[in-house]
């Protein structure tokens, strides 16, 4: 079992991944915009950044893309984390697959990226002061 | 315990009861596509159901039930343009509902033409590259998985250039071992099945680019000076699949 400085390093490693995924989702929310790759990465920040609160906390983590979606429900229902962020992980993996099979739907062109990436941006802010509380700052 | 189909049943069943609750159907069809489809789904799969209808009300009744909603003016465009998934769908979707759109559009002449493989490796190359950052800032699942698409992609351009029509993504993997391809049957098997390293995924990802240039250079080159050209406006150092 971890310790919580250990704890605490691992979901800063995590958290640091979900900045940059972020940084790159936020310059292809710029035109000329990339949606497919916006969300894609917005998709992979807010779960990894969705992990380091669960790895801070000493919850375990998943592999499975729904159940990870239960549990960010789950950190806001324990008094974790404010925002539920289970419909947007669920909408961007929807989006996210119309994209794998192939051209994109109108779902994805009528998403507002800037929407995304600021909603992702706090998301991020939030879940670094999870952190930040559990190490005593 | 229920069984895994009595699962689909009921999912499905309910969905479609929604679906008419809120929408009047006269002119829709609700088709069965994807692994389940086939039958041969694994413990990731999704249930992935294919709407074609003019406009729509859908409301989510699993999360693992994954709805693509098209007109029968797209489809038909689709298969047209030689859109692969468009033509799985009429070679082995399964009909549930079907008011007579879907009757209209496997019988039209678009649906027998053959998809378009090099559309496969645009976006094999999307996904690659996709695989190639995410693996480079050290996020090796989400690395896995986005290769897993951009190999998947890759495998459907080989068996559609070679006149074999790539079934789902499970059964690929005989498929491509027994149109010649063992490594990237391999490479599919092991990204599948969750069993490839670190090393692995650098490894997976330098071949995936090698049989793309090999199979289509000219729209490899293309899309990686369209991605260059797009970070270039945006004073962004460009990334490259190495």
């Amino acid at each position: 079992m971890r310790s919580k400085k250990q704890r605490t390093r691992v979901a800063r490693q995590r958290l640091r991944t979900a900045r940059e995924q972020w940084s790159q989702a936020a310059v292809h929310s710029w035109e000329p915009a990339d949606p497919a790759e916006c969300i894609t990465k917005s998709f992979y920040s807010f779960e990894n950044a969705l992990s380091a609160a669960l790895i801070a906390t000493g919850r375990k983590e998943t592999t499975r893309h729904y159940e990870k979606a239960d549990l960010a429900a789950k950190l806001v229902a324990d008094g974790i984390l404010n925002t539920n962020i289970r419909k947007r992980l669920v909408e961007l993996n929807d989006l996210r697959k119309d994209v794998q099979y192939g051209e994109p739907g109108a779902q994805l062109a009528n998403t507002d990226l800037d929407d995304v990436v600021s909603e992702l941006e706090a998301f991020l802010d939030e879940v670094e002061s999870v952190i930040d509380d559990i190490e005593g700052k | 315990m229920e069984s895994s189909e009595q699962t689909v049943t009921a999912t499905i069943g309910s969905f479609i009861d929604g679906l008419k609750k809120e929408n009047p159907l006269q002119e829709a069809a609700v088709i069965l596509v994807g692994s389940v489809a086939r039958n041969a789904a694994t413990a990731n799969s999704d249930l992935d159901l294919l709407v074609i209808a003019d406009r729509v009300q859908i409301t989510r009744v699993a999360d693992r039930l994954h709805i693509q909603v098209l007109t029968e003016a797209e489809m038909l465009r689709r298969l047209e343009a030689g859109d692969d998934f468009a033509a799985w769908c009429v070679r082995f979707g399964i009909p549930i509902v079907d008011s007579g759109a879907w009757n209209r559009i496997v019988s039209a002449p678009e649906a027998a033409s053959w998809p378009d493989w090099r559309q496969k490796t645009v976006h094999a190359a999307r996904r690659l590259v996709l695989a190639s950052d995410l693996s480079k800032s050290g996020d090796q699942p989400a690395a896995t998985e986005e290769l897993l698409y951009a190999t998947s992609h890759v495998g459907r351009a080989v068996l559609l250039k070679s006149q074999v029509f790539p079934l789902s993504r499970p059964e690929m993997i005989t498929q491509l071992k027994e149109a010649g391809y063992p490594h990237i049957s391999m490479i599919l098997a092991e990204l599948s099945f969750g069993q490839i390293t670190e090393q692995g995924i650098r490894q997976a990802i330098a071949y995936v680019k090698k049989l793309l240039v090999h199979l289509d250079r000219a729209g490899f080159e293309a899309y990686s000076q369209s991605r260059l050209t797009a970070r270039q406006r945006k004073s962004v150092p460009a990334t490259t699949v190495s």
